[in-house]
């Protein structure tokens, strides 16, 4: 592993202290953590991306852990705070992807359909346009209910399992499952409807 | 919509979600109670719910992490960056899920073509490459086709440089292509640590040429020639991968790289001049692309390298790139070498994979790097590539070295023995669906037939048989069900390769007999050409009645007695008027004609009554055609006709071609070999009719009558030793065939072993039931020995029994009658017997050669005088 820059080491400590408060329910520790958390996992990511094809499977998990390791004394640390922090994690993914989508809708305007193949495979496109317009969907989803909305955030954006998405949120594995089904139900209708009548985001939001 | 009206909908669908899909409308209408909007809300969530599937099913890490990476390193990895080619697919749906028989448990890699997985085929137990391609790329129907048969195409290309393609699979609208799997590195890999000593280069490049040669050879052009296109096994192995898949990319790429400056590089850097400007491009735009990997190996950047792709676009067409001479250690040749791939101009290049081998297959000079010849390269790719290459060539893997097999009897497992039928005629259709395959030696069903019921070792028979591998099985029918079980053994070691279980409605068993042969070739790595592929792939439904009345037909004609051939006709006709569009059934019939209008015992020997050619004939060729109407791939009614053409009509041209064209389709058919040996024999072209005779018996070996024919030939040569020599094989496999007996005879009489002539032909006559005294069998024995008397009167006793024309001619000429002799002639001549055509080269007629009445003859049968 790299010898360069290692918020881990100095920020340790301070995490910890953060997801404890934030698990306790002081919601300003989200707002302190989410900054540390974004650092960390942008820079494991671009590391993941220009690593050798010899360990391709890039998988949520992975990342997390290692993001997690790195930051929180996880020694001494319950397992649910790891699950808290994989939920602040989904939050900061969350935002990074709408918010690098956004960027890149607005840069290419209405060229999304020439983009080439090659540009295409980076992120982009349709796929840009598709985050923006989840999140979209997500955030009306959210003024009907914004349980739904957390449980589409966590295993979604954070890649938490259902039991983990219960531990957070302090329900039962099984409404975190109604949750999820009706939450993709209705956001699938949603995003479908969008494409179809043209009115949505698709290429321009 | 309000939170509590929302929560009310979220309960109702929840609750419909807990009933069965069925009567979750029912449950609706209730439950709303008369609440339209409520119910309209629920059920369309209860829709979207439905096709929701994958939707957001797996995390967005991958997208995360390329949002992430993507701000800065945009470009120059662009082509390797993975991707989830839509929101949908990017919740990876195909991971951990099955595609035919492959369960895809790992992804590997993605790119601009699809995502890759490592998977098993769960099938063969093997580890396996699967190439999902990217809905951006998932081609038009017609665009579809075309790409489905390139990529069918590339898939038939067996070369070690070649990356190997199993399959293309086609489910629910994706492109799944199944490649083996190695274990190595790309070159894009490997460049990373910069560039590769001269040596190692050219060990490289040497292997791509080859792999290039073999693919160009085939026709194919790969049109994205890059270094993450090319890996090297960790036994040094060079595979050029992704053949055939290029074609559908190379298009949109050419159009839009150029038009989207400083937004991509992916292949620019290797494309052709040509292909930048989307014009057609050929072999030589992959030998250019083999020179830009060919300088970038040497010097470690590519040679048009620039800022941005349109930058780079510019330099390749316009500039000529930085000179290799200057990188240390690459000697004037190949620096020259790489120099002409890069000329603008395709003329200009190296205008062939052969021809840039030869450049590179330099004589030893004194610079050490430089490859000293073709076989030190060579030699050293066998030594880095110990397992996979060795298993390749030297035959240690036992799957990969069988180039023969042969389909032993298949069993009966059906609850009635009168099924045996069934089962041969299953065994006849594996055999004959097998042998279409070229490249695989398939052994005719007679030879395997003499294993019905034995138990003799599988090597010994593998040994007996001279092949690599045995097929067995065995065959049940209940009804209309039908289930074939098959093994595949090497017959060597009596190792199991692989085995499988079908089972299938009646209708579906011509189709599920190409299934079986497809698993064996695909099993035993054979290549198979395109048109084989449509060929095994396109078996037609088949009318259960008319299939079982055809394979009774097969089962009697087997009998090579009259009442059975008689039989077989009247089950072919049974077939045929219960399915008139079942070519095989006329096949039959027209051999059936065959049989008795020449065929063998009937005719020739006196055991029965034949068909008079001029009846048997006609009604022959009309089978053969409607069945060619039919199914024109079908080998047997092209042979009946070139039989026909040949023994009948006396129309050498047209038979001639009839017999090359059935041998081109079928070159595994032992008959074909066989009947256009005849053929060649007929006017004395004996070395070519022996070739195409030993052709026949290594595709039959064990056939008695390819035996005896193969005797015959060296009979009608004058070489009656090695005739003799020929018929006693022939006796040794089976000491009760009649005909090698009386043939033996013959040979013996040429040679003056009277004694021994008597001796056989006496036991012809037991063999035919008959007495030699009374069944006329001596008749010749008598004429040689010019017993005058003993010979008329069993001439007699033969005419009586209704013997060909030709044969009392034999008798008269023998006797020294030649009016007699010419008079029979004559009457052979206005039947068209079959045996006329080997008028001239027949040793029994030798007397009569210099009349004039002979040459007459000869002439009006159209045989050169």
């Amino acid at each position: 592993m790299s010898r360069a820059p290692q918020p881990g080491k100095a920020a340790g400590g301070e995490v910890s202290k953060l997801l404890q408060a934030w698990s306790e329910g002081e919601q300003s520790a989200l707002e302190r953590l989410t900054p540390i958390v974004y650092d960390e996992l942008h820079r494991l990511a671009r590391r993941y991306m220009r690593r050798e094809r010899s360990s391709p499977s890039l998988q949520t998990t992975a990342l997390l852990n290692e993001a997690y390791m790195r930051l929180v004394d996880y020694k001494r640390m319950r397992w649910q705070n790891r699950a808290h922090f994989f939920a602040v994690s989904a939050q900061v993914m969350r935002r990074i992807l709408v918010e690098h989508a956004r960027r890149h809708n607005l840069k290419r305007g209405g060229g999304v359909k020439h983009v080439s193949l090659d540009e295409a495979a980076a992120v982009g496109g349709q796929r840009a346009a598709d985050l923006v317009a989840l999140d979209d969907a997500m955030n009306a989803l959210g003024r009907l209910d914004s349980r739904k909305v957390q449980v589409v955030e966590m295993r979604f954006f954070g890649g938490l399992s259902v039991e983990e998405t219960a531990e957070v949120l302090k329900v039962s594995p099984i409404t975190v499952m109604r949750d999820w089904s009706t939450a993709k139900a209705w956001l699938y209708r949603e995003m479908s409807s969008a494409a179809a009548d043209g009115s949505g985001s698709i290429q321009t939001s | 919509m309000e939170a509590d009206r929302f929560k009310q909908v979220d309960r109702l669908l929840q609750l419909a979600l807990e009933h069965p899909s069925a009567e979750r409308g029912e449950f609706l209408r209730r439950a709303c109670g008369g609440d339209a909007e409520l119910e309209r809300e629920v059920r369309s969530l209860l829709t979207s719910q439905e096709r929701a599937g994958s939707f957001l099913e797996s995390p967005a890490i991958q997208l995360a992490a390329q949002a992430l990476a993507g701000e800065q390193s945009k470009g120059a990895q662009s082509a390797d960056l993975p991707i989830g080619p839509t929101l949908r697919r990017t919740a990876d749906s195909f991971l951990g899920g099955i595609v035919s028989n492959y369960r895809l448990e790992e992804r590997l890699a993605a790119g601009g073509m699809g995502v890759l997985y490592r998977a098993t085929d769960l099938k063969l137990g093997r580890s396996v490459a699967v190439k999902v391609l990217s809905r951006q790329l998932a081609p038009e129907e017609t665009a579809k086709a075309r790409f489905l048969r390139e990529a069918r195409a590339a898939s038939a290309l067996d070369h070690p440089n070649i990356g190997a393609i199993h399959h293309i699979e086609e489910q629910d609208g994706e492109l799944f292509i199944i490649m083996a799997l190695y274990q190595g590195e790309t070159l894009k890999q490997r460049l990373k640590k910069g560039a590769l000593p001269v040596g190692e280069a050219l060990q490289v490049l040497w292997q791509m040429a080859l792999g290039l040669e073999a693919a160009h050879r085939a026709g194919i052009v790969h049109r994205d020639i890059k270094p993450a296109n090319v890996l090297r096994t960790d036994d040094g192995i060079v595979k050029i991968l992704d053949f055939g898949l290029a074609k559908l990319t190379s298009d949109s790429q050419a159009a839009t790289a150029v038009t989207q400056p400083g937004e991509t590089m992916g292949t620019v850097p290797y494309m052709s001049p040509e292909q930048l400007r989307g014009q057609a491009v050929d072999v030589r735009s992959d030998l250019w692309s083999f020179g830009v990997v060919a300088y970038e190996l040497l010097a470690g950047v590519t040679p048009f390298q620039a800022d941005s792709s349109a930058a780079t676009a510019m330099r390749i067409l316009n500039e000529e790139p930085p000179p290799l001479a200057g990188v240390s250690g690459v000697p004037d040749w190949l620096a020259e070498l790489v120099t002409q791939l890069l000329r603008k101009a395709p003329a200009e290049r190296p205008q062939s994979a052969g021809e840039v081998l030869s450049r590179l297959d330099r004589p030893s000079s004194p610079t050490r790097s430089r490859p000293k010849s073709r076989p030190v390269l060579l030699a050293s790719a066998i030594l880095a590539g110990v397992g996979r290459w060795r298993d390749r060539f030297f035959g240690s893997s036992a799957a990969a070295s069988i180039r023969s097999l042969a389909v032993l009897p298949l069993d009966n497992f059906s609850r009635d023995p009168e099924q045996e039928y069934f089962a041969d005629g299953m065994t006849e259709e594996l055999i004959a669906n097998l042998a279409k395959i070229s490249s695989l030696l398939v052994i005719s069903r007679t030879s395997v037939m003499r294993y019905k019921g034995a138990r003799k070792p599988l090597p010994e028979i593998a040994r007996e048989l001279n092949v690599d591998a045995v097929v067995e099985g065995s065959v049940r029918r209940e009804g209309e069900r039908v289930r074939i079980t098959a093994q595949l053994i090497h017959g060597p070691t009596e190792r199991h390769l692989w085995a499988e279980s079908y089972e299938r409605d009646w209708k579906q068993v011509l189709r599920l007999e190409s299934e079986v042969a497809l698993a064996i070739a695909n099993e035993v790595k054979v290549r198979l050409s395109p048109d084989e592929q449509t060929r095994l792939g396109s078996a037609r439904q088949v009318n259960p009645q008319a299939h079982e009345a055809y394979l009774k037909g097969v089962y009697y004609l087997d009998k090579f007695t009259v009442e059975g051939t008689k039989k077989s006709l009247e089950y072919f006709e049974r077939a045929i008027q219960i399915d008139p569009g079942f070519a095989p059934a006329y096949a039959g019939l027209s051999l059936s004609y065959g049989r008795l209008t020449t065929g063998g015992l009937a005719g020739q020997h006196g055991t029965g009554k034949s068909m008079p050619p001029k009846e048997g004939f006609p009604k022959l060729e009309a089978a053969a055609r409607k069945a060619l109407e039919l199914d024109p791939t079908l080998v047997l009614p092209h042979l009946q006709l070139a039989w026909t053409r040949f023994v009948f009509d006396w129309n050498w041209a047209e038979a001639e071609r009839e017999f090359k064209l059935a041998i081109q389709l079928h070159p595994n058919d032992a008959k074909a070999h066989q009947w256009y040996s005849h053929y060649l024999l007929s006017p004395g072209r004996v070395e070519e009719a022996i070739a195409e005779m030993k052709r026949a018996l290594e595709l039959d070996p064990l056939s008695l009558d390819a035996a005896v024919d193969f005797g015959s030939i060296y009979f009608f040569a004058g070489q009656y030793e090695q005739g003799t020599k020929e018929y006693r094989k022939a006796l040794e496999m089976d000491p009760n065939y009649p005909l090698a007996r009386f043939y033996l005879a013959c040979a013996y009489l040429f040679q003056g072993m009277y004694d021994e002539a008597l001796s056989e032909l006496r036991k012809y006559s037991e063999l035919i039931g008959g007495h030699p005294d009374t069944d006329g069998s001596l008749a010749l024995y008598y004429a040689f020995v010019g017993n005058r008397e003993d010979a008329l009167k069993s001439l007699a006793l033969l005419q009586r029994k209704g013997v060909s024309p030709r044969l009392v001619a034999v008798i008269y000429t023998r006797l020294g009658d030649k009016d007699q002799a010419f008079n029979w002639l004559e009457k052979a001549y206005e039947e068209h017997d079959a045996l006329l055509p080997f008028l001239n080269v027949n040793p029994m007629f030798q007397p009569l050669h210099s009349d004039s009445r002979f040459q007459d003859l000869l002439r009006r049968i159209g045989l050169p005088q």
